[in-house]
């Protein structure tokens, strides 16, 4: 699956004003989403320090000692697993309180309140284009040990945070005005249980000390290579970002920003 | 003109203010210093004298004015000073030109009185006009008499008046023009001032900032129906709002239902009368456009549908969609502008057609409300198919309904008729209707969607219950359905136990099987009812009888007992269930005697017994009575 997006940025005081213009532009309320994001880093592959380094006098080997090292070293992207809060009748109650016992009393309800997914972004497409490509993939986790999975797998838990803000859908278009919120950071076990902070979510830092939101125009395509789709994406990107025009400015984003490898180190 | 050789024409000295133009610089020099007439060559010379003294005094800018002259080229003055002299030469000449036809002007005058003038005029002058043809007379100035100066002023005044007037006129004409337009403009926003008040959706074209349009579609529609939801405000000449003209004369469709059964029309329900007034508020006005688009909509996605479930026995025709609930009853959907309004007697199928339209216009909503919550979830990724756009289910539920209620009533209809003979035999045998059915049908769990009027998309079900003797009862249920799986209805019976026989919970697919299934199962029923009678009266009986003769099940499911004496049957009857009836039919089987035999029948009306010849009702035999005397032998 591929997602053409483009970005933009709304300022705190504008927040308001855009999430009405764009409720008006696709008739519909906003989503309101919370995410949780937890951040996994791929192990470096084993045994990558044995090898020689490079430099030394056997000039010989030098080259295919330099190939395997980049093999091994390169394509190795961070993962991470989000968890989309989804609103439950228990936890919209009027009463802080309330929601927070429930919390704390039975850890059942909240653990069913997260729907899970493992997502895997690559970086953007290079190349001048209208909008960022990238390639990415989703894939809902139901049940089991994510982190056990994770390190299985060669993937170690490195942090978390957590995005708010809220959605909207047009046509094939999804918009999304969201801004990141740090979390408490508590080891990988943890990370994943604990949803404590939800009922207290105003009280989180932000890293964007202004207050700012990001608003993101994305479509998912099936096959971005399949140039028919492709093209429709990016009319339809386009259409709306000159839609939007006088409300936000819609750019591709920056693809080095955009970056999910680790990077290189030798 | 000799004179005019020894001119010394001072050179004017350069500068961007002053023109070079000569016939400018002669009328500034006129203007100046006189007419050249006063000017002699004293004059000038009295003059440069003059300036010469007072250009002493400021000596200094003189030399400046020498240093600016000197600057130029020798070459570049000599050509600018044979310029001017061409100039000058051409000025004298026309001058010169001037002066000889002043001079031939006045020699013809005073020709006619002195002789000498002739010889002063030009010769083109003598060919052209005689000599002495011109005369001149000195006219005295006449004062105007006080009349025609009093006359000349009145004129005059009356034009300023007049003037006046007409200005006046023409502000005042303006004044009401801009009040007319105020007014105009005051009634125009304050009818849309009404029409937002009263719920519309007025809003401006993005394309045409002076365009007002108003939104009176459904927002959720189909795109084609959504689209055409929109009409522009425009401004009469009053200022009142009025619609364009040809959203107005569109024709006007209504969609009306009908009730036909066996070809004769027994019900109708038309939801609206259109109204074919023209002076109507522009809110009626948009009230009937939306309705209307409402009912084309309407009728566009039933027959959308209708082409989907064409093998459930709907049928398409250009105007009109007919719906086949079954023996000889049909639904006719007919989208029409005016209708046979005649009220038709039947009030209950009024009431069905009723049902259907308004179902009809609910289930529209629904679906729209469906497409918004579909609308605000993510959409799935972009694929090079099309999107499809699915039938929204309209007719499916109503006839779903229809067909279940049309079904439900035939079946309740045969088990009573099952039923009744039973209770003439005084059998603890009843049947209820259910409400709840969760028993049946277990399997047959839909989601429902969270709309309005969800419980009507799912599959129809009813249940009764047959309660049996000895406790024993069995459930029945009925499920309607015209989409996956059932495609039509289907019956559920529970699972019964009959000792010799255990029946399992069973699936029907008609009526006919249902109620056979339902025959069978009363006889079974009996023949256990019975076999525990038989045990009863055996214990009862024990010591006045041997145990070598006793009745016994022979064969149950044919519902057959045979009375064996000493290992050999003598006596056999035999109980059946049929259709409307229930009998006992028994006979002896004759060893040694002629063969006899007896049958008692109840009806749902009467309890008749048969007796090889005659046949003689016997009101009050139960069957119980009878069972005790065929085991008693009484006879």
């Amino acid at each position: 699956m591929h997602e053409f997006a483009l970005y933009g940025l709304v300022s705190r005081d504008d927040h308001d004003r855009t999430l009405q213009q764009l409720a008006g532009y696709t008739r519909m309320q906003p989503q309101e989403t919370t995410e949780i994001h937890l951040v996994f880093k791929p192990r470096k592959p084993l045994g990558l320090d044995h090898l020689p380094s490079a430099g030394g006098s056997q000039g010989v080997m030098q080259q295919d000692v330099q190939k395997l090292k980049t093999m091994l070293n390169a394509g190795l992207y961070y993962m991470q697993l989000i968890g989309e809060i989804v609103p439950q009748k228990s936890l919209v109650t009027e009463n802080g309180d309330v929601a927070m016992s429930n919390g704390n009393d039975d850890g059942k309800p909240d653990t069913s309140a997260v729907r899970w997914s493992l997502d895997f972004k690559d970086t953007p497409e290079p190349g001048k284009q209208a909008v960022s490509t990238r390639l990415v993939s989703r894939i809902p986790m139901n049940d089991g040990n994510f982190v056990k999975f994770l390190d299985n797998f060669g993937y170690e838990y490195v942090s978390r945070y957590m995005v708010v803000g809220s959605r909207f859908y047009d046509h094939d278009t999804s918009l999304f005005v969201h801004k990141v919120l740090r979390l408490p950071q508590v080891p990988a076990d943890e990370a994943l249980r604990d949803t404590s902070f939800l009922t207290k979510t105003s009280e989180l830092p932000e890293q964007d000390g202004s207050g700012g939101y990001l608003i993101q125009a994305s479509i998912d395509v099936v096959d971005g290579n399949n140039p028919d789709l492709k093209d429709r994406a990016t009319r339809q990107l386009l259409a709306l970002k000159e839609a939007l025009r006088q409300a936000v400015e819609l750019t591709p984003g920056d693809r080095l920003a955009l970056d999910t490898r680790v990077p290189l180190t030798s | 003109m000799t004179e005019s050789k020894t001119f010394t024409v001072p050179i004017p000295p350069e500068g961007s203010s002053t023109s070079q133009d000569l016939p400018i610089q002669i009328q500034k020099i006129i203007a100046q210093k006189g007419h050249f007439r006063h000017v002699a060559e004293r004059s000038l010379l009295a003059e440069i004298h003059g300036k010469a003294l007072a250009s002493e005094e400021n000596g200094p800018r003189s030399e400046a004015d020498g240093q600016t002259n000197e600057i130029e080229a020798p070459q570049e003055l000599r050509e600018r000073l044979w310029k001017s002299r061409e100039e000058m030469l051409e000025r004298l000449s026309y001058a010169q030109n001037e002066i000889l036809c002043a001079l031939d002007f006045v020699s013809l005058l005073i020709s006619k009185q002195s002789i000498p003038a002739q010889s002063s005029m030009s010769p083109a002058l003598k060919e052209a006009v005689p000599a002495g043809t011109l005369a001149a007379q000195t006219l005295k100035l006449k004062p105007l008499p006080s009349s025609v100066r009093q006359r000349l002023a009145s004129t005059s005044q009356g034009w300023r008046l007049e003037s006046f007037r007409s200005a006046s006129n023409k502000l005042s004409a303006a004044s009401s023009r801009l009040k007319a337009d105020t007014e105009r403009e005051t009634e125009y926003w304050a009818q849309i001032a009404d029409l937002t008040a009263s719920g519309w959706a007025v809003s401006r074209l993005p394309r045409d900032s002076k365009a007002i349009g108003v939104h009176f579609g459904f927002p959720e529609s189909a795109p084609r129906f959504r689209d055409r939801g929109f009409a522009l405000l425009r401004q009469a000449n009053d200022g009142a709002v009025i619609l364009d003209k040809h959203l107005l004369e569109r024709k006007r469709k209504w969609l009306g239902v009908y009730v036909n059964r066996h070809n004769v029309r027994t019900g109708f329900f038309c939801a609206q009368k259109p109204t074919t007034s023209r002076s109507r508020s522009i809110s009626e006005q948009l009230t009937e456009m939306r309705d209307s688009l409402f009912e084309e909509e309407l009728f566009y996605e039933i027959c959308r549908e209708a082409r989907i479930v064409a093998n459930q026995g709907v049928s398409t025709r250009a105007q009109a969609v007919d719906l086949e609930v079954g023996s000889g009853y049909h639904v006719s959907l007919v989208f029409a502008e005016d209708h046979d309004l005649e009220t038709c007697a039947n009030a209950d199928d009024n009431t069905i057609a009723e049902f259907v339209a308004v179902s009809l216009r609910l289930l529209l909503n629904a679906a729209h409300q469906q497409n918004l919550i579909r609308r605000s979830q993510k959409p799935p990724p972009m694929t090079l198919k099309p999107r499809p756009l699915p039938e929204y289910p309209l007719v499916r539920p109503v006839l779903t309904h229809l067909r279940h209620k049309a079904e439900a009533t035939a079946f309740w209809k045969s088990c009573q008729t099952l039923i009744r003979p039973f209770l003439q035999a005084e059998l603890p045998v009843s049947i209820a209707l259910e409400k709840s059915t969760s028993h049946v049908f277990g399997s047959l769990n839909m989601d429902a969607s969270s709309t309005i009027l969800s419980e009507m998309m799912l599959p129809a079900k009813a249940g009764c219950k047959i309660s049996l003797t000895g406790g024993r009862s069995m459930q029945v249920g009925l499920a309607t359905f015209l989409g996956p799986p059932l495609y039509g209805s289907r019956y559920e019976t529970s699972a019964v136990d009959f000792g010799f026989s255990h029946i399992p919970s069973l699936r029907h697919e008609t009526e006919e099987t249902t109620v056979s299934f339902i025959r069978r199962v009363l006889l079974l029923d009996l023949v256990v009812h019975v076999e525990s009678m038989i045990k009863e009266f055996n214990n009862v009986n024990k010591s006045e009888r041997g145990t070598f003769r006793e009745w016994r099940l022979a064969q149950p499911h044919n519902g057959e007992f045979t009375l064996c004496d000493s290992g050999e049957a003598v006596e056999k009857f035999k109980v059946a269930v049929l259709p409307e009836s229930i009998s006992i039919k028994w006979s002896n089987l004759g060893k040694g005697s002629a063969t006899k035999y007896l049958i008692w029948t109840w009806t749902a009306s009467k309890c008749t017994k048969a007796d090889g010849t005659e046949v003689e009702p016997e009101t009050d035999m139960t069957f119980g009575q009878a069972v005790d005397r065929i085991l008693k032998g009484v006879i």
